[in-house]
């Protein structure tokens, strides 16, 4: 029991270690710290699984460990930005006013392909649009245009938009969904007010009803099956 | 915050758990082979001696099938039944060698519960 305790603790320590100098470009969608816990909880609980001759606890001490190390290494880090560097890393200034910084694509080993392809992936084909690239600490590159190659918005045009309205599932499948309407600041009162205006009598024959934040009312009928 | 809590006092526990098992694991390995090699050396209440430790075991039966690999439980098992076969048998020759083999046996699985280099890597 104390030895896959401290297994799984030396064996994270090693595997994130492993992680960090293996690179963001390494990592995809992921920090450090959550690749390495999906890594070895994956093999970890499928173990005892596999085998009945091993006590289930084998493979549950070592995942509440991990669980236990990662909500404790990000609390930690989220109070602290040095240890945060230090887990996670920096993210790299790749492309800095339309030039790249060629040792910190060297640094980060990513090669001009893998930039011009997440470049395209993002819908820029020339470098001199671009006003600043960060590879992230998640692997994940961030693209920021000059203004003038940067999507028109709204804003930018000084065109007038109405906001648009957020709703609320209240039905789903049939089945009310009481907290979301009590959120709403409504109740089932006003609700079947609403399905009779549709020309239903109970929520079981909605598919789905959203409400949007002026209380407008949008309801799906079920289809009757064949 | 509680749930950071949760986490710290799981990660203790965890913790407190596993050297509480260390110890229970080897006094009571270290019992039954102490009782084993008593059997060993008393011809005459040999018999009882085993049927001792053997009882002392297999009261914790559920907890060892938690915490220890099936096939070491089923080992020591078989090994306190050839001491037993042994003792039937006449053969005291036989029962302190399978009760110093047993005694081995069952000093292995405690070390394997001690946080030690070798049992770590």
């Amino acid at each position: 029991m104390m030895i896959s305790f401290i297994r799984t603790v030396i064996t994270f320590s090693v595997l994130f270690f492993a992680m960090r100098i293996m690179g963001k470009r390494q990592l995809g969608e992921l920090e450090p710290i959550e690749l390495t816990v999906a890594i070895l909880i994956s093999n970890l609980a499928s173990q005892p699984l596999a085998d009945t001759g091993t006590p289930l606890l084998y493979g549950l001490i070592p995942v509440l460990t991990l669980l236990c190390l990662q909500v404790i290494i990000t609390l930690i880090s989220a109070r602290s930005i040095r240890l945060r560097r230090i887990l996670g890393g920096n993210p790299s200034i790749i492309i800095e006013n339309g030039r790249i910084d060629q040792n910190e694509l060297k640094s980060s080993r990513v090669s001009l392909d893998e930039l011009f392809q997440e470049l395209r992936g993002q819908g820029y084909t020339d470098v001199s649009e671009i006003k600043r690239a960060v590879l992230e600490t998640d692997g994940s590159l961030s693209i920021i245009p000059f203004d003038r190659y940067a999507p028109a918005t709204p804003d930018a045009l000084g065109i007038q938009v109405e906001e648009k309205k957020l709703a609320t599932a209240v039905i789903s499948d049939g089945r009310l969904l009481s907290s979301n309407l009590k959120s709403l600041g409504l109740n089932e009162k006003w609700l079947y007010s609403e399905l009779r205006k549709s020309g239903i009598s109970k929520p079981k024959d909605v598919f789905l009803m959203t409400v949007d934040s002026d209380n407008k009312a949008s309801v799906i009928k079920k289809e009757t099956g064949k | 915050m509680k749930k950071e809590l949760f986490t710290f006092a799981l990660l203790a526990s965890i913790l407190i758990f596993s050297v509480i098992n260390s110890v229970f694991i080897s006094d009571l390995t270290a019992k039954t082979g102490e009782l084993l090699l008593l059997a060993a050396e008393d011809e005459t209440s040999a018999e009882k001696l085993v049927s001792e430790a053997e009882a002392l075991w297999r009261r914790h039966d559920s907890y060892l099938s938690v915490v220890l690999r099936h096939s070491d439980i089923d080992g020591i098992e078989d090994a306190i039944y050839e001491i037993r076969r042994n003792i039937v048998s006449g053969n005291m020759a036989g029962v302190a060698l399978a009760a110093r083999m047993t005694n081995e046996r069952l000093k292995s699985v405690a070390r394997f519960e001690q946080p030690r280099i070798g049992s770590i890597f």
